[in-house]
């Protein structure tokens, strides 16, 4: 099988591609994801190949055309309903769980809905309470829904295909992490089946049973305590429902120690369900109790600083492998607590936030630099967009330029822009050529300011 | 709309559609009086007074035209096609229902008779009808999808958002409101500040017209419009069918009382879409008058056959109930 180095958003769009080219039955519904090729750049040039009426953009209704395409998928279209950010679910939600997914058991097996319910899952860039969510054990606990969350691009293409030619709703759980993760992928058909998990890494002494992003996490972890003589094995899930319950019964056999390492929530979750399976399966064969690690149970906060607190951090899973290999029970805090008494008034008063003034700037923040010139930097860009490469410059060192006017064009995965002076000045030094691919925010130039009346 | 002039119905198709109507009056007549004899599980909503809408509109559609429907869809779905048989034996959960005891009155589905649906939610099976016409459209079929939902639906985003989906896209839809001026028993004025939903379809730029739902030809002559313009490509048509169910909101639930009078309920009557068609019908050829009893006759018959046949049908086996969560494991991967 002849392979290809893609990321994440050019396996998407293999899969989808050969899929629609495959099956005129397969459309696409989705708010920006025609012409403008998603909010993620991941429908990128569909919209040129199977136009319009294929490639649908639709109103801001997701409950809408979601609904719509379970209609569409009973007469005979396989449609991807794409929900962007899966918090928008909640908007979709009676159509998902009270209509798609129950639609072949009412009906008594008459007829079903293949439809797949994209949306785009996890944490980043601060993108706060309504962007970050990872709501998929919500669809975990649907029967009829079926579940996936790739780690990989090649998964991504695999999974993708295969849930468009599943018979029955899939939610396909795409981590806004992975987009631009690089890794050779399969060329033409290729479908990885649902329901099987993948042994991401071998090892005796611990298993780290994980989902999407926190896979790579996991990874490192086993990379660092494999140098320590600790050998952790790494099962990715893949598919959450179905799940590889004998995959996650083998590891768990093997090694006795099993620590599951998710990032959605851990209330009823995938940890709960994974333990509660290996209670069930493979008791008798742990040597410690099964631990797990989520995401604090807050609404994703805004700040940088806050990530450190609420998501797994690698020191944390290191810890967490040592504690099980000490054979130790969970320290991990409680979810639920009692409520408290209730007090006698029922004012509120605000608790005081508390300041923490010593707290570094997150790395990936700008920070000023001590220089008098103006620097040209590589803009931020959208949530998911990590780096840009410089397609040409545009001015040359010396030049006079004003502000508004192409200093240089860059690339991403979703767009070509040019990038514009933010004064009037001379540019005083370019840093990095044409060609360069750079993580954005990248000082690119320095640029003397000039005076107004400098100019004219 | 302007509303074209199409030749009127021969006395067959009105003698078909009184046919219909009968059916159904006499199915919901009949399955209330055994579910208040506490035989039939669950809990059923009749159609009873509203019959003229659902035949009025079916009258136009193919077996490969969807509907779907609501909590009160017996009617509907016996107007689609699908065999009162399958459709009683349902109500009492038995394994030869349409859905093998598994859906129950507010779930039938039938998609051979192009039937997606009865449903537990108000709204809830408009976008799917939505859904079908943008399927027929990609599928280059000339299918049309209908939403059949009542006034309670109005105020639901199922509703507005289907709406301006069908018109943005110029879809194959009937959006069929069945004004019956009660959700469930708050009175549609009570909850809006614009009482005339008629007004919402042109502000989705829909072509829309209010229809006496209790007048089968008025509905038959709208409903011919709305589907062929549908079919021609037209995009969609916003019926509001004024009518009125007399019977409670659902069996066991009063006739009259805290949310409508027995004077309003006495008006209505008078207007039964039953008695109307009938009038109708003698008052041009007092002979029909036989051939109408004899229709009476056979349905109430039909009827009795059909609810021995669903009453001593087989429960299903409770050894099935794991089946058809999921579709049969695939080969294609």
């Amino acid at each position: 099988m002849s392979v290809r180095e893609m990321n994440t958003l050019e396996a998407m769009i293999d899969a989808l591609r050969l899929e629609m080219r495959r099956d005129p039955n397969v459309i696409y519904l989705g708010e920006g994801t025609g012409e403008r090729g998603g909010t993620y750049g991941h429908t990128l040039g569909l919209y040129q190949e199977f136009g319009k009426e294929r490639m649908i953009d639709t109103p801001i209704s997701e409950l809408g055309f979601t609904g719509a395409c379970i209609g569409a998928a009973v007469n005979g279209c396989r449609p991807i309903a794409d929900l962007m950010f899966m918090d928008f679910a909640a908007d979709a939600m009676s159509q998902i769980v009270n209509q798609a997914a129950k639609l072949r058991y009412m009906s008594n097996g008459q007829t079903g809905v293949p439809m797949v319910i994209w949306a785009g899952v996890g944490a980043v860039k601060s993108a706060g309470p309504h962007h970050s969510g990872c709501l998929y054990p919500w669809f975990m606990h649907v029967p009829g829904l079926k579940v996936v969350i790739p780690s990989n691009p090649a998964d991504t293409k695999g999974l993708l295909a295969s849930a468009i030619r599943d018979d029955d709703p899939v939610v396909f759980c795409a981590h806004k992490l992975l987009f631009p993760r690089r890794m050779p992928v399969p060329e033409g058909e290729y479908h990885v089946p649902l329901g099987r998990a993948a042994l991401a890494r071998q090892g005796g002494d611990v298993s780290i049973i994980a989902t999407g992003m926190m896979v790579h996490l996991a990874l490192e972890v086993a990379e660092k305590l494999s140098g320590e003589g600790i050998q952790c094995e790494v099962l990715d899930l893949r598919s959450l429902v179905p799940m590889d319950v004998d995959a996650i019964v083998a590891t768990a056999s093997r090694t006795g120690r099993v620590l599951v390492l998710d990032e959605a929530y851990s209330p009823c979750g995938v940890g709960a369900e994974v333990a509660a399976l290996i209670n069930e399966h493979a008791f008798h064969q742990l040597r410690a109790p099964v631990l797990r690690m989520h995401t604090a149970s807050v609404a994703h906060p805004f700040s940088p600083v806050f990530d450190t607190a609420i998501f797994p951090q690698f020191d944390q899973v290191v810890e967490k492998v040592r504690h099980l290999l000490r054979g130790g029970a969970s320290s991990a805090p409680r979810t639920f607590r009692p409520a408290e008494a209730p007090s006698a008034s029922l004012t509120v008063t605000p608790t005081p936030t508390r300041a923490t003034p010593e707290h570094p700037t997150p790395e990936h923040l700008n920070t000023p630099a001590p220089d008098p010139r103006i620097p040209v930097t590589i803009p931020n860009q959208g949530l998911t967009v990590e780096s840009a490469r410089i397609v040409r410059w545009l001015v040359e060192v010396g030049d006079t330029v004003r502000e508004g006017q192409a200093l240089y064009e860059i690339e991403t995965d979703k767009i070509v822009m040019e990038v514009e002076a933010e004064v009037d000045g001379i540019v005083d030094e370019i840093l990095h050529p044409a060609d360069s691919t750079l993580p954005l925010n990248t000082c690119v130039a320095w640029l003397t300011a000039l005076t107004p009346a400098g100019v004219r | 709309m302007p509303p074209e002039k199409d030749p009127p119905p021969s006395t067959e198709v009105l003698l078909r559609l009184y046919e219909e109507m009968r059916l159904i009056r006499e199915f919901e007549t009949r399955a209330g009086k055994h579910y208040r004899a506490g035989e039939m599980p669950g809990f059923i909503h009749l159609y009873v007074g509203e019959e003229a809408v659902a035949v009025g509109v079916c009258a136009h559609l193919r077996t490969d035209d969807w509907i779907t429907s609501t909590h009160r869809g017996h009617g509907h779905a016996l107007a689609k096609g699908v065999s009162p048989e399958a459709v009683m034996a349902e109500l009492w959960g038995r394994a030869t229902g349409v859905c093998g005891g598994r859906g129950g009155s507010m779930h039938l589905y039938a998609p051979a008779n192009g039937l997606l649906g009865t449903n537990g939610f108000v709204g809830g099976g408009i976008p799917s009808a939505v859904g079908t016409a943008l399927a027929a459209k990609v599928r280059k079929t000339d299918q049309v999808g209908v939403a059949f939902f009542g006034d309670g639906a109005v105020n639901h985003s199922a509703f507005h958002e289907s709406m301006n989906l069908a018109a943005a896209f110029d879809l194959p839809v009937l959006f069929v409101c069945e004004h019956n001026r009660y959700a469930t028993a708050t009175p549609l004025d009570t909850v809006v500040k614009e009482p005339d939903i008629s007004k919402r379809g042109p502000g989705y730029g829909i072509p829309t017209e209010n229809v006496d739902g209790n007048d089968v030809l008025a509905v038959y002559a709208a409903a011919e419009r709305a589907v062929r313009r549908a079919r021609a490509g037209d995009g969609p048509t916003f019926l509001v069918c004024h009518t009125y169910r007399t019977v409670g909101h659902h069996e066991g639930d009063p006739l009259v009382g805290t949310y409508r009078s027995r004077e309003e309920l006495v008006e209505w009557l008078a207007r039964c879409p039953l008695k109307l068609l009938r009038e109708h019908l003698v008052q041009e050829d007092p002979g029909l008058a036989e051939r109408l009893d004899a229709i009476d006759a056979a349905l109430q018959a039909r009827i009795t056959a059909v609810i021995d046949y669903s009453k001593s049908s087989p429960w299903p086996d409770p050894a099935t109930a794991l089946d058809h969560v999921f579709a049969p494991i695939q080969e294609t991967v």
